[in-house]
């Protein structure tokens, strides 16, 4: 009964270190593991930069986000980057409260997303 | 509406998108139905991770909509340690520290009183209780 999530993973033409990751549902404590297995698979294939794409994730909570920082943190530490991009205004919301906003790199788009990574 | 459920995460999902849509239904904006799908999702894992796990010990959750307000009250049964570890958290909610550092380990119910219009946790003979008034906003 965990809640359904889909990760359509892309690559970002040009850029042999990055990968589009379009989130597809809802992130919360059922199936923060799953994500987090995939996308630490993803920097250890040498995928150092990610751009999160969460124009269709409907949804995230406090476990949910925990796991986002936790990526983001990892990302660094591998001189890379977690981006995220189309974030709809009730996640955004979340994220403001949880006082995120700071932490996480932001975009309106993926594309601007792509545009700044080195 | 009461609804009693296995003290276990995966069926969380189901019951916070269950009181979403009744919240609708009844009126609520999208905006209102997705906060207390929020708080119904944060209150019910925090009851179920420090609730008992033992066969027959629910998490039983309440949720009284009305026209301009909804209660929802979340109870689950644990232990002497873990009725002293909720207390000691709302203790330290009390504090209006922002939320800063790159952990959320522990603001799910940080989260549910920054969104509620009053939260309050008491202790009961069997566990703990969680209860969060939230205002019709849009």
């Amino acid at each position: 009964m965990e809640s359904q999530i889909e990760l359509k993973c892309e690559a970002v033409k040009g850029k042999n270190e990055a990968q589009v990751i379009r989130f597809v549902g809802d992130l919360d404590a059922t199936n923060v593991q799953t994500v987090l297995e995939k996308i630490c698979n993803l920097f250890s294939e040498g995928k150092i930069h990610i751009v999160a794409d969460f124009a269709k994730l409907r949804y995230v909570n406090s476990t949910g986000l925990g796991i986002l920082l936790h990526l983001s943190k990892s990302a660094k530490e591998k001189s890379g980057s977690f981006k995220i991009a189309n974030v709809n205004e009730n996640v955004f919301e979340i994220v403001e409260i949880i006082g995120a906003t700071s932490l996480l790199e932001i975009y309106d788009t993926v594309e601007e997303a792509i545009t700044s990574l080195k | 509406m009461r609804i009693s459920f296995p003290p276990h995460i995966a069926i969380v999902p189901a019951v916070r998108n269950f009181v979403s849509r009744v919240m609708v239904n009844k009126g609520y904006s999208d905006r209102d139905g997705f906060r207390v799908e929020t708080i119904v999702d944060e209150i019910c894992n925090n009851a179920v991770q420090y609730g008992s796990s033992d066969k027959g010990h629910n998490v039983t959750l309440r949720v009284k909509v009305d026209w301009g307000k909804v209660e929802i009250d979340a109870e689950n049964v644990s232990s002497v340690d873990e009725k002293d570890r909720l207390k000691k958290h709302m203790e330290s909610l009390k504090s209006d520290v922002p939320l800063q550092g790159d952990s959320t380990r522990g603001r799910g119910l940080a989260l549910v009183k920054m969104l509620a219009s009053e939260m309050t946790a008491e202790t009961t003979d069997t566990g703990t209780m969680v209860h969060v008034t939230k205002l019709k906003e849009e």
